[in-house]
């Protein structure tokens, strides 16, 4: 396992120089208040504008609106006063001028509308001294239209001639009461003066002062007619002007007043949404800041501790600005880093022992190596000068005695022999060549190389090699033998009396079964769980009795392994072992 | 369901219907002789621009209402001794009856005025008033202004009504009457009055003109709300313009 570093500059790991860190409950309060700031200054100016929209509003109703309503009202009232004056020019009697005169100076004097403001008081009073003018001169006009309409009478009774020019003199009359300009008075009069004339001479000289005094009377009429008209038309004028002002000036007013209200509400509506939008600009800044600095470090902390126990490769949390969360990233770092360097360290104690094992067991190999060559040379002495010896002229005494020392000299060379295989499986120096080979007869020699001893011990061993075992099967035979060997002279060891069998069955084509069962002391579970460990004897008072160094069924196993096989091994104490063993093979 | 049950079972119809079935009909004060105000027709019965206003006003509150016609001195008493509910008629809405009466909002509005021979007097002044006689109603603020202003160069002649006023002048008993331009301009219009004229000019300040309003009992909050309720009622829906249109020629509200 390789440890990153953690120091790299985005990691800010801990080797960097401490960065300036804030205490979580500072940079809570001031999130707080910040957020509490920009919340009431928008607030504040939402309200603020609000506020002076209704100040607007009301100051609408109670100011702007009466004076609109008043302009409206007083216009409307002017527009009433023309219709009072139209009514007293028209009325043909007097008491209907009065009740129009009255009418007109109950408005005027009435309607507060025409005493607030000065122009229109004056406007107003003006209007109503004109309609006296008015009153009096249509007095006078009724006085005068009665005089001519009397003299008319008179003229056209006392004149019954007809006219010179065709036109009746009563026509001429008619006409002149009809007259309505000075020109047109001055031709009638020349008409009825030539017509006169005409007439009887008699009556000429009264008629004369009469007709003088129609036509003259006829002239002030129409003067006054002419004066009236024209002094009511500029009355009217001038109210009429001032109603105009008036509506213009409460149409001005009103479409001002609800553009201010518009623009006030707009620019509330502005500052609102600008300021509703920055308060969710600081809001998601919060939220960034919260995932930034605060629930991610913590996490990834957390995330870091569970995988440092459980001795997995981590990366450092990066550091917070954050002081609290910054001290439980960098605990979560220490002891990330002390879980690193606790493991390390077993690691190299592990491997310091692994390496002076390996060492040990070595040099033990090579130990038994040197020794077992050094051992066999004298051994081969030994044996070579007992079997010269043996052929000398002995004497049977001496023959039995020589006979001895071979034995034991080629005992001791098998357990040499042993021990060296043994070694050399250990080291991994077994070699393996596979030849064509007849088992049963190798089997039956293995057998035969114990028959004297088992009939020493009054122990039978059946050989049964199954039909199914080809004649000729590829095998590494010599190795095979020890195995054999092995197993059979172990069983024969541990049984004291009864039967020895050793068995071969092919299980399927490439796959020999060799059996070697006895129905010796058996072994206890205990017992076979160590039985292939090199120098273990299931009982050390066995050695005495059974001899043996211990090596017999580890030296195997490792054949068998070599061999690319399987040993396994069933016993039962008092009941026998059975020892089987798993070989690839291949039809010769 | 009988008329007990429905009180009970429905308090908001109980709130709205049965004080008005059950309750006494109201007490309402009106001029007993003052054109076109108020006063008796041939057949015996009251009538006038604040006789049909007030009629208007207790049909618009759902009310039956009780004419007592009085004098206009009697008035404010008879609405502080609650002998009246309320009183319909030409009183002013000044500070000083403020404190004596509470009132509606205003039904019509007027100015005070000086009518007399045309010519009489030019403008109002000590001057031009100096030694005249000066009929004006008892009680009302015109009463009030001339013992203020003018009680030292003028003799005031004060009347219960303003009929009997008006009266004083025609027989010549009085120079000048004082009082509200929207009554005088009844009076100027009949035969009586066709001799004299509107003199001087308007008067509006000092309590003279402004708000002709309802004086009723101080405190009584509900019969002001219905009241004011009454006559928004009778404004919008056009029965002021119609009964105002029978009366004057232009708008007196």
């Amino acid at each position: 396992m390789t440890l990153p570093s953690h120091s790299t500059p985005a990691d800010g790991g801990q080797a960097t120089p401490p960065r300036r860190t804030y205490p979580l409950r500072y940079l809570l309060n001031f999130s707080g208040l910040a957020l509490f700031a920009v919340a009431a200054l928008t607030l504040w100016v939402v309200v603020a504008a609000q506020i002076r929209i209704t100040a607007v509003a009301v100051d609408t109703r109670d100011n702007v609106l009466p004076v609109i309503v008043t302009r409206q009202e007083v216009a409307r009232d002017i527009e009433r006063l023309i219709l009072f004056g139209e009514a007293l020019l028209n009325a043909g009697d007097p008491v209907r001028r009065r009740q129009a005169r009255l009418a007109a100076q109950a408005l005027v004097y009435n309607e507060p509308g025409f005493r607030s403001d000065e122009k229109i008081k004056e406007v107003g009073l003006r209007t109503l001294s004109t309609l006296a003018d008015l009153a009096t001169r249509l007095g006078q006009r009724d006085a005068l239209n009665t005089e001519a309409f009397k003299l008319m009478m008179e003229l056209d009774e006392a004149f019954k001639s007809p006219a010179a020019g065709g036109e009746s003199w009563q026509d001429l009359l008619i006409r002149t009461m009809r007259g309505d300009s000075a020109a047109t008075l001055d031709a009638l009069a020349q008409e009825l003066f030539a017509a006169l004339k005409a007439g009887d001479a008699k009556q000429h000289a009264l008629l004369v002062g009469k007709l003088e005094r129609l036509v003259a009377v006829r002239r002030e009429i129409v003067e006054i007619d002419h004066g009236s008209a024209q002094a009511w038309e500029s009355t009217t004028r001038e109210l009429k002007s001032v109603t105009d002002t008036l509506s213009a000036q409460a149409q001005q007013l009103t479409s001002e007043r609800f553009s201010e209200i518009q623009q006030l509400a707009s620019r509330a509506e502005l500052v609102g949404s600008v300021g509703l939008g920055f308060a969710m600009l600081v809001l998601a800044l919060f939220a960034y800041a919260a995932h930034r600095f605060f629930l991610r470090p913590l996490e990834q902390s957390t995330a870091n501790l569970v995988q440092a126990l459980q001795g997995e490769d981590v990366r450092l949390a990066p550091r917070s600005a954050i002081a609290e969360i910054g001290s439980i990233v960098m605990a979560a770092g220490t002891l990330v880093e002390n879980t690193r360097t606790i493991e390390e360290e077993r690691r190299k104690v592990l491997s310091v022992r692994l390496d002076a094992a390996e060492s040990a067991s070595r040099m033990k190999s090579e130990f038994l190596s040197t020794m077992g060559h050094e051992l066999r040379t004298p051994m081969n002495g030994v044996l070579g000068m007992a079997q010269l010896l043996k052929m000398s002229e002995l004497n049977v005494e001496q023959q039995d005695e020589v006979d001895a020392i071979i034995a034991s000299a080629e005992s001791l060379q098998t357990i040499l022999a042993d021990i060296l295989e043994f070694v050399a499986a250990e080291d991994g120096y077994l070699v393996v060549r596979p030849n064509p080979c007849h088992l049963a007869e190798l089997l039956g020699e293995v057998n035969a190389g114990f028959a004297v001893a088992a009939a020493a011990k009054n122990v039978a061993i059946h050989l049964d090699v199954a039909d199914t075992v080809p004649e000729l099967l590829t095998l590494d035979a010599p190795h095979l033998r020890k195995v054999a060997t092995i197993l059979l002279k172990n069983a024969l060891a541990f049984t004291a009396q009864g039967k020895i069998e050793l068995a071969a069955r092919m299980d399927g084509p490439q796959c020999l079964h060799l059996t070697v069962s006895d129905t010796g002391v058996g072994m206890t579970p205990a017992t076979v769980a160590q039985l292939f460990q090199p120098f273990y004897q299931a009982d050390s008072s066995h050695t005495r009795r059974h001899g043996g160094i211990g090596i017999g069924l580890a030296l195997a196993r490792r054949i068998v392994a070599a061999l690319g096989g399987t040993i396994a091994v069933e016993s039962a104490p008092g009941v026998g072992s059975s020892f089987e063993i798993v070989l690839p093979v291949t039809v010769a | 369901m009988g008329f007990r049950t429905l009180c009970r079972v429905l308090p908001v119809l109980a709130f709205l219907a049965c004080p008005a079935l059950a309750a006494e009909p109201l007490v309402v004060g009106v001029n007993n002789n003052d054109r076109p105000f108020c006063w008796t027709n041939e057949r015996g019965e009251l009538t006038g621009f604040s006789v049909e206003i007030a009629r208007a006003i207790c049909k618009a509150m759902e009310s039956e209402c009780r004419f007592t016609a009085t004098s206009f001195a009697d008035f404010l008493p008879g609405v502080v001794d609650k002998r009246f509910d309320f009183v319909v008629a030409n009183v002013l809405r000044t500070a000083e009856r403020e404190k004596l009466v509470d009132f509606s909002k205003r039904f019509w509005r007027s100015s005070s005025m000086f009518v007399g021979k045309p010519g009489s007097i030019a403008e109002v002044s000590p001057q031009s008033l100096k030694g005249k006689t000066i009929g004006v109603q008892k009680g009302s603020v015109q009463e009030k202004y001339l013992l203020e202003k003018f009680a030292d160069v003028v003799t005031i002649a004060a009347f219960a009504t303003n009929v009997e006023r008006n009266n004083a002048l025609v027989a010549g008993n009085v120079d000048l009457i004082f009082g509200s331009t929207v009554s005088h301009y009844a009076f100027l219009g009949t035969k009586d009055g066709a001799r004299f004229d509107f003199v001087g000019s308007p008067i509006d300040g000092q309590g003279l003109g402004g708000d002709v309003a309802i004086p009723l009992a101080k405190g009584r909050d509900e019969l002001r709300k219905r009241l004011n309720a009454a006559i928004d009622t009778i404004l919008q829906d056009g029965t002021f313009a119609k009964i105002n249109n029978s009366y004057f020629s232009s708008s007196v509200f």
